[in-house]
């Protein structure tokens, strides 16, 4: 069980390490760097930036060196704590990340217990009810969900609330944007999250619904159901015991891979509803190649993603004995 | 001595969209107490459906459409069929006086309870609150259906045991109650010969020891020459001959029960090359099935005009011993369940 874990524990290590180390290079691959982009920025202005200025920019930013060494040095810092500049803001990306994290990470879990909760509660009454009104209605407007945009379900959204009088757009109302936390921000915060989550929430919700429906019919004809029934037990108990019991485990062992997709498969939608979240910054960064800050966050998402199908494989390993014995 | 399970004319029938499907089609025998009375068939003969009705755990489409399943309990009668009996009342029943046992061990337990778990279930429904003294019961039925180390194996999981010691388990939970009636179906079809001959001689003694009746389900001849009192062949949807098993094998009637017999390879009477007697055709399926002799369509002595006009009723032959065949009787068995006779042209 420890071997396991430890060695689970180093080839999550090593993961990381590997995918930084591809993404450091990617995000280098388009022709020229950040300079490039600066210089093309101010001719655009009409500014001419001479040839021997951006050189030294070059060597002051250490991007004169060859991949390698610039991978190294950054790595070496990300160990302890400093994760470079940025470019573009001129400030440490460490600084820049934490300003987004909290929010991302409150939205991430907000859409994600929505999308379960409202995913699995959905599968289970389309299964139950097979076939039923209920179930159509569900299949139908779960298509519409998976076949429709985020963004677009984010404008209509921010219409109809819009129009209802409610909160749109942004995460605080415009007299909290920059004042200190406070129990009436909190408040307002509140306000806001609901729009986001269900935004975000709703394409998982669909899927999630589709696998608990398909996973649960499946375990509802097993044989075990029909022992149970023979042996006395109450319907609505022995559906909760047993089928729905079973069915929900391999929905478990896809929250961890959820992740990452949620914090990095919404950059639209977070533009869109102007939500200060890191998608749209990781956005920015590539497209300017400010590559400190999109190397920092995708190491972030890498390790999202490694340690979310590590928790995976723990909820599995906890709900299955099947598992837990191999 | 009245008998402990008594179904009339029980007709199930599954409503599909390729039509009606008549799996049970006025099923009518007696169980007494403490006796085995073998249901025996070729597959798709509505054996399973028939137990499934008895447990009133049909699944839909089905539905049971009539007939009567009376159950003789603590001194009044309770009717199993009756669609007003409460579900509470049913499950009251359902693992306490009748119990079941699968024809797939390898799937009948849940894959995520520990076996103690699974018979505690079944005892914290029926006989106990308590949960020392259902652990009692658990190790001590586990012990009984001869499981080494019960107390340990009552934290394990199914997928821990073989396909035998499973079977073991589930006959643990279906006894675990005390039924009165243990109801078996197919229970040694999905395992290794000699599990097989086990499962049935543990079945065989704790029937001895709780005092229960058996209805065992088989499509092995050799099982019921082994261990049934009575037995009851069914050939789509309906029992064709019923009777004692020394009756069924010495003196059968129905030409189906004959070839069934028939098609038993005795060792050292087959001569090498020999085909087998081989029923002619195959089962057809019970669904939108016109009135007359099911077993018409392959029957040898197809009387024209007859066997595919009428359905043939269950008619006593000899002492305990009924056949549904127009050669042996002419009572016809009507729409509504009622009988009458057959009306033969002049020869
Ligand atoms: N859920 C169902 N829907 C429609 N038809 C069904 C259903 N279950 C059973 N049947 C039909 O009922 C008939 C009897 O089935 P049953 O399972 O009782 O056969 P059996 O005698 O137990 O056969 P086996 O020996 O294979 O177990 C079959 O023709 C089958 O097609
Ligand atoms: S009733 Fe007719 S068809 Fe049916 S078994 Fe008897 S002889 Fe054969
Ligand atoms: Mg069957």
């Amino acid at each position: 069980m420890w071997a396991y874990l430890t060695r689970r524990f180093l080839y999550m290590v090593l993961l990381i390490l590997v995918t930084s180390m591809v993404s450091f290079v990617i995000i280098q691959l388009p022709a020229g760097d950040y300079i490039t982009t600066l210089a093309v920025r101010y001719a655009a202005t009409g500014q001419v930036v001479e040839q021997e200025v951006l050189d030294a920019l070059r060597i002051q930013f250490g991007l004169d060196q060859p991949v390698y060494i610039q991978y190294f040095k950054w790595f070496t810092n990300v160990l302890q704590g400093d994760l470079g500049w940025s470019f573009q803001q001129v400030r440490p990306v460490s600084e820049l990340v934490a300003e987004r994290i909290g929010v991302t990470a409150l939205i991430s879990v907000c859409s994600l217990t929505f999308a379960y909760v409202v995913g699995i509660l959905i599968g289970v009454v389309s299964a139950v009810f097979q076939y039923s009104v209920l179930d159509y209605v569900f299949t139908i407007v779960g298509f519409l969900g998976l076949a429709s945009p985020n963004f677009l379900l984010a404008l209509i959204l921010m219409v109809i609330i819009f129009n209802a009088g409610g909160a749109v757009g942004g995460l605080y109302s415009t007299e909290y944007l920059n004042a200190p936390w406070s129990w009436a921000k909190f408040l307002d915060l509140l306000k806001h999250i609901p729009l986001p989550m269900i935004i975000v929430g709703t394409a998982g919700t669909a899927g999630v619904a589709r696998v608990m429906r398909a996973t649960l019919l499946d375990e509802l004809q097993k044989q075990y159901v029909v022992t149970a029934r023979s042996k006395g037990v109450a319907e609505i108990r022995l559906l909760f015991k047993y089928p729905i019991r079973v069915a929900l485990n391999p929905i478990t062992s896809t929250i961890g891979w959820e992740l990452p997709a949620i914090v990095s498969g919404t950059v639209i939608t977070d533009m869109v509803l102007q939500l200060p979240t890191v998608g749209p910054m990781l956005f920015s960064a590539l497209v300017a190649e400010d590559m400190f800050i999109a190397s920092s966050l995708l190491l972030f998402l890498t390790s999202l993603t490694v340690i979310g199908t590590f928790v995976s494989d723990m909820l599995l390993f906890s709900l299955d004995p099947r598992i837990r014995v191999n | 001595m009245s008998p402990l399970l008594d179904v009339r004319n029980l007709r199930t029938h599954f409503r599909t969209s390729d039509g009606i499907v008549k799996a049970v089609d006025g099923v009518s025998f007696t169980v007494d107490p403490q006796e085995t009375l073998g249901l025996i068939g070729e597959s798709g003969c509505g054996k399973s459906v028939t137990a499934h009705s008895i447990m009133r755990i049909v699944p839909r489409p089905g539905q049971i459409e009539g007939g009567e399943i009376h159950m003789e309990l603590e001194g009044e009668t309770v009717d199993l069929a009756d669609p007003a009996l409460s579900g509470s009342e049913l499950r009251a029943i359902r693992g306490r006086d009748i119990s079941m046992v699968f024809q797939e061990p390898m799937t009948s337990l849940s894959p995520v309870h520990s076996i103690g778990n699974q018979i505690r279930e079944t005892l914290f429904l029926h006989r106990t609150r308590d949960r020392k003294e259902a652990d009692e019961i658990a190790v001590d039925m586990l012990a009984r259906v001869g499981i080494a180390n019960p107390r340990q194996r009552i934290n394990e999981y199914p997928h821990q045991l073989s396909g035998g010691m499973r079977q073991r388990v589930m006959i643990a939970i279906a006894l675990a109650c005390r039924p009165r009636l243990l109801i078996a179906d197919e229970p040694t079809t999905a395992l290794d010969v000699t599990v097989q001959a086990q499962i049935l001689e543990l079945i065989n003694d704790l029937q001895d020891e709780f005092h229960m009746a058996v209805l065992y389900i088989t499509h092995d001849l050799g099982v019921i020459a082994e261990v049934c009192d009575r037995v009851a062949v069914m050939y789509l949807g309906r029992v064709v001959e019923y009777g004692t098993v020394r009756e069924i094998f010495y003196n059968p009637k129905h030409p189906y029960t004959v070839r069934l017999l028939r098609s038993i390879p005795k060792l050292g009477h087959t001569k090498k090359g020999e085909p087998l007697a081989a029923i002619r055709g195959t089962v057809p399926s019970p669904i939108n099935q016109p009135p007359l002799c099911g077993f018409h369509d392959r029957c040898e002595e197809v009387m024209e005009g007859v066997c595919d006009r009428h359905i043939p009723a269950l008619a006593e032959v000899a002492d305990r011993h009924q056949v549904r065949c127009f050669l042996h009787s002419d009572s016809i068995q009507l729409e509504d369940g009622s009988i009458g006779t057959l009306e033969r042209a002049p020869a």
